[in-house]
C-alpha cells in the first residue's frame, strides 16, 4: 500500500455519526462563545485611516459600525445555537463559522495577525461539509460520519506541529536552552495581563524549571503528528494541550482557551464514550422489555399464522396398481 | 454518493477534492510561512527575546510644544493597534502616515480637548524589569538604561 493510499484510507475510513455529532455540537457551541464573548462591538467607529484589514477582508472600506457588529454578533450567536440544537445543522454551522470568521478578521484588521481564533475557524471548515442526520449517541459507523472530524484532527495536528518547528526554524535549540522563557515570563511579569504574576515569575527565577517548561512546550507541539497515527495518543494529547494554554493564560495572560476546547472536543473519542456510558433511563428499559415482549407475541403469532399457511397439504397416497 | 470499502455508503463525491485541497492550502501557508488570514504560519513566540524590550511610544505636541504620552487604551479597541500600525510607518506613503496621525490626533482632542500641533512616534527600548525576583538576572546582563529615539513625526493638517 503506497504512504498516500493508506493517508487515503485513515482520512476516510468509516467513523461514528454520535461523535460527529458531538464534535459538530461542540464547535458550534465554541463558535457561540466566541462570537458572543469577543470584544467585537467595540471596534465600531474606528477611523477610516487605522483601519487594516487582512485580505480576505479587503473589500470592506473601513470598519463597519457598531451597529453592524452587534448585528452579526447576534446572528452568530442565534445560529450557533440553533446548530447546537441540530437545527437546519449544516446551514446554521455555517452562518455560525462565516460571522467568526467575519468577526475575528475584523479584530485582525487593527494591524496585526492574531491567532487566538485562528485554530477553531480552520478545524471547523471540514463540518461545513458534514452529512446533517448524525446524532448523539447514534451508534451507526459509516465513511460518510468519519472523514470531517479526521479532516479536523489533521489541522490540530498542523498547527501545533508547525508552532513547535517554527521555534526551532526561527531560533534554533537556544529557543529551549537560553533565557528565552525566562525573558518572557519577566516581561509578563512586569505586565497587567495575566491573573497573578506570581505563576511567571517563579519560572523566570528558577533557570531549570524555565528550561524544563520551554522543552516541554516545543516537544508537544512537535509530538502532534502522533495524534495522526494513534488513536490512544489523542487524550494524552489533548490532557497535555489544555495544561498549556491553562498555564499561558495563567502567566502571559493570553486568550487562547478556544485551542484547548478545540482539542479536548475533537481528539478525545467522544463518540465512543458516549455510547459506552449511555444506561437507558428506567422507562426506556421498560419500555424496552415490553418491546421485547411484544416483539415475541407477535413472533409467536406470525409463525403460527405462517405455519398454518403454508401447512402441506396431506399426501395422497398413490397405489399403483401393479 | 459512493460506496465505502465495507460497502456502506461513502463519503459524497465532492468530499475528497473539498478534504484535500483545503488541507494542502493549511499545510502550504504553514510550511511556507505564509500569512493569509486565516491561514497562517504559525508564528507563535517563534523568536529568542533578551533583557531588552522594544517598543514604541506616541506623544502629542500641543501649541507651547509640550508632548503628551498617547495612552491608546483610553481611546477605544478600535486604536489598539497602534504600536502595529507603526511597525507599517515605512511601506506607506506620507499621506497615508499623515492619515493615521490625524486619526490618533482627532482622538486625542476628542478625549481630552488638547489642541495638537504634531504627533511624534519614538522607538524605546528598555531593560525587562527583574527587580521584585531574588535572583541575579539571566544572561546577556545588563540591559540597557531606558532609552527613546524618535522616528516619526507628523504635522496636523
Amino acid at each position: 500500500m503506497t504512504v498516500w493510499a493508506a493517508v487515503d484510507r485513515r482520512l476516510f475510513a468509516e467513523g461514528e455519526a454520535s461523535r460527529l455529532a458531538i464534535v459538530r455540537a461542540g464547535l458550534a457551541g465554541l463558535l457561540g462563545l466566541r462570537i458572543a464573548l469577543g470584544p467585537f462591538a467595540g471596534l465600531g467607529g474606528q477611523p477610516a485611516a487605522l483601519f487594516d484589514p487582512p485580505a480576505l477582508l479587503g473589500w470592506l472600506p473601513q470598519m463597519p459600525s457598531r451597529s453592524a457588529i452587534l448585528a452579526v454578533q447576534m446572528v452568530g450567536v442565534a445560529a450557533a445555537v440553533a446548530a447546537v440544537a441540530r437545527w437546519k445543522p449544516r446551514v446554521t454551522f455555517a452562518v455560525a463559522w462565516a460571522c467568526l470568521l467575519l468577526l475575528a478578521g475584523l479584530k485582525d484588521s487593527l494591524g496585526k495577525i492574531l491567532h487566538n481564533d485562528v485554530l477553531l475557524l480552520l478545524a471547523a471548515v471540514p463540518l461545513l461539509g458534514a452529512p446533517a442526520d448524525s446524532r448523539p449517541g447514534e451508534p451507526t459507523r459509516s465513511a460518510r460520519f468519519g472523514w470531517p472530524v479526521e479532516a479536523t484532527v489533521v489541522v490540530v495536528a498542523v498547527a501545533y506541529f508547525t508552532s513547535g518547528a517554527r521555534k526551532l526554524a526561527s531560533s534554533g535549540l537556544d529557543w529551549i536552552t537560553g533565557d528565552t522563557m525566562r525573558w518572557i515570563m519577566y516581561q509578563a511579569a512586569a505586565g497587567d495581563r495575566a491573573p497573578t504574576d506570581a505563576v511567571a515569575r517563579a519560572v523566570a527565577d528558577r533557570p531549570w524549571l524555565a528550561t524544563t517548561v520551554a522543552a516541554g512546550i516545543v516537544a508537544l507541539e512537535l509530538s502532534a503528528p502522533l495524534v495522526l497515527v494513534s488513536r490512544r495518543f489523542r487524550p494524552w494529547f489533548a490532557a497535555a494541550a489544555v495544561a498549556f494554554h491553562t498555564g499561558t493564560w495563567l502567566t502571559l495572560g493570553l486568550d487562547y482557551w478556544a485551542w484547548a476546547v478545540v482539542v479536548l472536543l475533537v481528539l478525545p473519542g467522544w463518540g465512543r464514550l458516549s455510547g459506552r456510558r449511555r444506561q437507558p433511563s428506567a422507562p426506556e428499559r421498560r419500555r424496552a422489555a415490553a418491546d421485547r415482549a411484544t416483539e415475541a407475541i407477535d413472533a409467536a403469532a406470525a409463525s403460527a399464522t405462517t405455519a398454518s399457511a403454508i401447512r402441506p397439504a396431506p399426501v395422497r397416497s398413490t397405489q399403483s396398481d401393479s | 454518493m459512493s460506496r465505502s470499502a465495507g460497502g456502506g455508503p461513502g463519503p459524497p463525491a465532492w468530499a475528497r477534492p473539498f478534504v484535500y485541497g483545503f488541507l494542502a492550502v493549511v499545510l502550504a501557508t504553514a510550511a511556507l510561512g505564509v500569512e493569509q488570514w486565516p491561514f497562517t504560519g504559525w508564528r507563535l513566540f517563534s523568536q529568542t527575546r533578551s533583557g531588552t524590550a522594544t517598543g514604541w511610544q506616541v506623544v502629542t505636541v500641543d501649541g507651547s510644544g509640550r508632548e503628551s504620552p498617547v495612552d491608546f487604551a483610553d481611546l477605544g479597541r478600535g486604536f489598539r493597534g497602534a504600536t502595529w500600525r507603526l511597525a507599517d510607518f515605512p511601506a506607506m506613503s506620507a499621506a497615508e502616515r499623515d492619515a493615521v496621525c490625524r486619526a490618533w490626533a482627532d482622538a486625542v482632542t476628542a478625549a481630552t480637548g488638547t489642541t495638537v500641533t504634531l504627533v511624534r512616534a519614538y522607538r524605546t527600548r528598555a531593560p525587562v524589569p527583574t527587580d521584585r525576583s531574588q535572583v541575579p538576572a539571566p544572561a546577556p546582563a545588563p540591559a540597557p538604561a531606558p532609552a527613546r529615539t524618535l522616528r516619526w513625526e507628523c504635522a496636523r493638517r
